[in-house]
């Protein structure tokens, strides 16, 4: 690849440049290359771990030029978060090379991004269909603007032998086409053709080979059958059936053990997706990124869908929609009518499946076919979750995943560098995030770590990352709750110090963070409204008022603290809350035979005497479980809920069936003055509802004035707090934050009094950030100390 | 009970009754100690077990037991699971001013029974009498001397992988029954503690199958608290299965309707024990054979690693891992 500058070889000036970000994987060499052929520079350019590095013979105004050009059009997937300049000494000049030269890789200190998965671009989905080109139809297709990263990558930098791709070599066509800086497959590591590449093929769930011509043919034949096909995708398995047949959708639900939560549909197209659901340009533009993301969106209310089974999303007001982001989900879909409902493929609560047999012997009893491929998959990366967010159209990720993970945020200003982080998260939605070269980095997705086997593949991600960035952590940080296993994982890791960071703290500081509010930052005022998490008291909090910052929060108000009776029982029986909110308004529970007839059945009474002398029945401020009882009073899942939030999710849904909110009086909470502080008392809320209940307002209507009233009472305590501790900022965080028709409500309320509302966009407001912010606050309270690295 | 005036007429009186019911020559002879003829406890094995433990229980008195009975058995099984024979116990009595002589007289007859049962001897003992409000009716202090039979060693630390866990009856009857008897939770259950002494069965257990490798009475923290601490000093994990676990209907109801796990609960007269799989059945077998080991059965496995695991095979037909032994059960969901 030397070429002729026409530049003098001998010039006596040089400078190095050094580029940091998302630079590797991404096209960002070639990139370098046409940039210098293009100003007749002579030099070369290489992969560091650290990120790139250039040298170029040139003058100072020739490589200011240089930087200029190069920043102007990025490759579409490249990220530069920091360049840097300097002079060539002379004796370096003379070892470089005549012409522009792209050098192998050099291994260094460990600080380059590794970076994510991107879906198929335009112009490889233009091959994919072409008949005249050599890749059609071929299912592995990708060029250096799209295909598989996170989910091959082995070894920093990021190089084809540092790939799962590794196993393939390359054919003479694809090799000159990754050699040539020219081309779009320039370096693009996992390079592959129907000659060389991988290759997929089908087995019955009982593990029989399937011939077949044309694959697809036969997967759509089966799938317009009803049958239930597992496919090998880019970072784990799917499991996905024809979305208008409800008896597939039943049996998919039945045999993964997934009773009601919601399943995600996969479209060919935005147009096909347009027939079944309203999309904003935000959401299609979302859809369309290289993140290509389960996007939330609302089913087109005008014309009922016919194509989409009911068993899909039955609490949901929201279709969970999503394009394809590889080529051979490409191919399927082209094969296919309708829409398909694509899941990640593994029983409830195990982790997504990665490997081949273990597919045949997990998925063998879910799926009837099974699609097969021998491209490795290095880690498991599940689809991830995004929305747009009503008031601004900004996207807010729900669940981050391919496309997504490793999300590098650079530390905030204020936040030493040098100390190396290890921050578990908590024990549901887990997150892991290292602070490691002055970035913090944010692991997918990694579920329930109660589940053995999640917990184990938690374990396994954990030491791939610290592999790959070389990461060794001095300091490893955890929630408080004594009882979480991440707490006891944290405590099984050798390290210098270990620290505890309260839940809504670290929910707090995550948000803030992602907005890289400087560590010097003025103190600001927390909304924190969650399920429950352990309290700096050793309460359950979860409807917190929190007025600080990195280093420290003060609880400056609550929710009325209400029992828990059953504890961990009362998060999976909504109606125990029902009870103890009913109880502590002064409303006897046997009283509401009229209304709610089916209380009766249970043992009422130990739950009131387990309440009054604090058998089991801890308090807690938490806003989740206040969602959960006012659910239950609208009985959306009273009795029990088979996921996490069911019953709130019902609530929301119901509330917004009721339509247009204009009308409907919103119920009030009181404001209380306590000892410990400001509180929002729902007593007066339920009184009114049971009143409401006999008048026979609609349920619909009682759930929205029960959303448009809690954030009333909200924004009032917020506004009341601000006349003694000054803020500009209010940050909204905590896992009920997902309840949009809430937090939009409230939001909007702040903003028309003036106060900056800092909300949740790329860094989960549920318990997937809550590692960013422990990272945070620990590397905070350890600078505080004036510790070794402050 | 009076305290402070006439302090000496009231002291010879609990003394008194105190003697009688513990009727036995080292304690008659009302000596600042208690003097041990050396042969006679060499006569039984190679080392000492000694331990002391406080009991603290509301209410004083419950369907299965009362605080005697359990500074009996508590201190009797303390001393049992080191493989030891029970010999002597002390018994330090602290009583508030207020209770009633006929309540004090039924416990130390409780008590005196226990130990009978065990065959164990109360040798020496104290007691004071607190103000009103400084006790809560009353706590007693006892410590055990016992004899460990040459040849046997039981250690946590010798739990081996393909291991067996074996229990020797249900959970959680203890602390079902303290819950109940404590307020009235309005339940409709028939329980009663399961307070009894365990060196019997435990000697049985040796004698079949000396390669015990380890054991533990399962009181506060429950069955769970004791398989973490298995876990944690092998360095193994351990398995339990869900499906195998025995819990009587009437405490799996309580366990239910209150939000408990039965494998948290306290027990007073049940034991872990960790044995060799070959050795498993046939143990099992044996202790069923005892009256403290009629519902024995195994609970589930030992596994290499990781170390310090304790996890469950639910009914589901999952694997999760046990709610840490915090004391309280705590919500993780957030
Ligand atoms: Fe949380
Ligand atoms: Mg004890
Ligand atoms: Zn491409
Ligand atoms: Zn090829």
């Amino acid at each position: 690849m030397a070429f002729t500058s026409a530049n003098a070889v001998d010039l006596d000036t040089g400078y190095l440049i050094e580029i940091k970000g998302q630079v590797q994987g991404v096209g960002f060499r070639p990139h370098v290359w046409r940039t210098a052929v293009s100003l007749q520079l002579c030099g070369d350019v290489c992969n560091t771990a650290a990120g790139v590095r250039v040298r170029l013979l040139c003058s100072a105004s020739e490589c200011d030029r240089f930087v200029q050009v190069l920043l102007q059009r990025l490759p579409p997937l490249a990220r530069v978060e920091q360049l840097r300049t300097v002079a060539l000494a002379a004796d370096v000049l003379n070892a470089i090379a005549p012409g522009f030269q792209i050098t192998p890789s050099a291994i260094g200190e460990a600080e380059a991004t590794v970076p994510a998965d991107a879906a198929t671009c335009v112009e490889c989905l233009a091959e994919l269909f072409d008949p005249t080109d050599r890749r059609f139809r071929y299912p592995f297709i990708n060029c250096t603007h799209c295909g598989p990263r996170l989910g091959i990558i082995e070894g920093m930098p990021y190089d084809r032998v540092r790939t799962t791709m590794s196993a393939f070599t390359l054919c003479p066509t694809c090799a000159r086409e990754y050699a040539d800086p020219s081309r779009r497959r320039f370096h693009a590591q996992p390079n592959a053709c129907p000659d060389c590449g991988p290759r997929l093929w089908l087995e019955t769930g009982k593990g029989q080979r399937l011939e077949a011509d044309d694959p697809f043919v036969l997967l759509a034949a089966a799938l317009a059958q009803g049958q239930i096909v597992a496919i090998k995708g880019l970072g784990g398995f799917h499991l996905c059936c024809a979305a208008d047949n409800t008896s597939a959708v039943r049996r998919l639900r039945q045999r993964k053990q997934r009773p009601a939560k919601a399943l995600a549909l996969m479209f060919r197209d935005l147009a096909h997706m347009r027939t079944h659901v309203d999309l904003d340009p935000e959401e299609a533009a979302l859809l369309t990124s290289a993140a290509a993301p389960i996007v939330l969106c609302h089913p087109d209310a005008s014309r009922p869908s016919t194509g989409i089974s009911a068993e899909v999303a039955p609490d949901s007001a929201y279709l969970g929609c999503m394009l394809p982001a590889t080529p051979l989900h490409h191919l399927l879909m082209a094969a296919v009518d309708g829409p398909l409902v694509m899941t990640s493929g593994n029983r409830s609560g195990m982790p997504q499946v990665i490997d081949n047999e273990m597919a045949r012997c997990q998925l063998g009893e879910i799926a009837d076919l099974l699609v097969f491929h021998d491209r490795r998959i290095s880690h498991r990366v599940d689809d991830p979750v995004m929305r747009i967010q009503a008031n601004s159209g900004q996207a807010e990720t729900v669940r981050p995943g391919r496309g997504l993970a490793p999300l590098h945020l650079p530390l905030p200003p204020g936040f030493a560098a040098t100390t190396e982080v290890l921050a578990l998260g908590g024990d549901l939605k887990n997150t892991f995030c290292m602070v490691n070269g002055g970035q913090a980095i944010l692991s997918q997705y990694l579920g329930d770590l109660q589940s053995l086997a999640i917990h184990e593949a938690a374990i396994d991600t954990r030491q791939r990352y610290r592999q790959l960035y070389r990461h060794r952590p001095v300091l490893v940080v955890c929630d408080r709750h004594p009882g979480y296993h991440s707490t006891m994982m944290a405590q099984t890791i050798k390290a210098e110090r270990f620290l505890q960071v309260q839940h809504h703290h670290a929910h707090l500081a995550s948000c803030l963070g992602e907005y890289a509010y400087p560590l010097a930052g003025s103190a600001v005022l927390g909304i924190c409204l969650d399920g429950t998490g352990y309290g700096k008291d050793g309460g359950l909090w979860g409807g917190e008022f929190l007025y600080g910052g990195y280093t420290g929060v003060e609880r400056l108000a609550s929710l009325r603290p209400c029992a828990l009776p059953g504890s961990a029982a009362a998060v999976r029986e909504p109606w125990r809350v029902l009870v103890a909110q009913l109880l502590a308004a002064g409303v006897d529970p046997a009283s509401t035979a009229d209304i709610w007839p089916w209380l009766a059945a249970h043992s009422l009474e130990t739950i009131e005497r387990m309440i009054a002398q604090g058998v089991n029945a801890p308090l807690t401020s938490s806003a989740g479980r206040l969602f959960d009882a006012m659910a239950a009073a609208l009985e959306c899942y009273a009795e029990a809920i088979s996921y996490e939030g069911q019953a709130a999710v019902a609530l929301e849904t119901l509330a917004l069936r009721h339509g247009g909110s204009s009308e409907v009086v919103p119920y009030r909470w009181a404001l209380l003055d306590t000892a410990e502080g400001l509180q929002l008392d729902s007593r007066p809320v339920w009184r009114q509802v049971v009143s409401d209940m006999r008048a026979k307002r609609t349920p619909a209507e009682m759930a929205m004035a029960f959303h448009l009233g809690l954030a009333d009472g909200l924004a009032e305590l917020a506004l009341r707090l601000q006349q003694d501790h000054p803020y500009d900022t209010l940050v909204m965080t905590g896992g009920v934050m997902q309840n949009a028709l809430l937090a939009d409500r409230l939001e909007q309320l702040l903003n028309d009094a003036g106060i900056r509302v800092l909300r949740h966009r790329q860094v989960p407001c549920n318990d997937s950030g809550l590692s960013l912010g422990q990272a945070l606050v620990a590397l905070a309270m350890l600078q505080r100390e004036g510790g070794d690295d402050a | 009970l009076a305290h402070g005036a006439g302090g000496r007429v009231m002291r010879q009186l609990i003394e008194s009754i105190c003697v009688e019911a513990f009727n036995n020559p080292a304690l008659a002879l009302l000596e600042d100690q208690a003097r041990l003829d050396m042969a006679e406890i060499a006569a039984h094995g190679d080392r000492l077990a000694f331990t002391t433990d406080s009991y603290v229980v509301d209410p004083l008195e419950f369907p299965g037991g009362d605080i005697g009975t359990l500074a009996v058995n508590g201190t009797v099984n303390d001393l049992a699971v080191s493989g030891a024979r029970p010999l002597y116990l002390s018994c330090a009595l602290i009583l508030e001013e207020g209770l009633e002589i006929s309540r004090l007289r039924r416990i130390m007859a409780s008590m005196s029974d226990a130990a009978g049962v065990a065959g164990v001897s109360i040798v020496t003992g104290d007691t004071k009498v607190v103000p009103r409000g400084k006790g809560d009716g009353m706590f007693i202090n006892t410590s055990g001397i016992g004899v460990i039979p040459q040849g046997v060693e039981l250690a946590a630390s010798r739990c081996q992988p393909g291991d067996c866990v074996i229990v020797n009856g249900t959970l959680g009857d203890h602390g079902a029954a303290i819950l109940q008897a404590r307020g009235d939770l309005a339940l409709e259950a028939d329980l009663v503690s399961d307070c009894q002494p365990l060196h019997g069965l435990i000697a049985r257990m040796l004698a079949v199958c000396p390669q015990v490798h380890a054991l533990r009475d399962a009181t506060r923290g429950g069955v769970a608290g004791v398989v973490y601490e298995f876990a944690e000093a092998s360095g193994r994990a351990i398995r339990l299965f869900e499906d195998q676990l025995p819990v009587r209907p009437s405490v799996r109801g309580v366990c239910e309707i209150l939000g408990l796990d039965a494998l948290h609960f306290a027990n007073e007269g049940k034991l872990v024990a960790v044995v060799p799989r070959e050795a498993a059945d046939s143990m099992v077998a044996v202790m069923r054979e005892h009256p403290a080991g009629r519902d024995a059965c195994i609970i589930g496995e030992v596994l290499d690693g990781p170390a310090g695991s304790v996890q469950i095979s639910t009914l589901m037909g999952g694997v999760r891992l046990l709610d840490l032994p915090i004391g309280e059960q705590l919500p993780r969901i957030c």
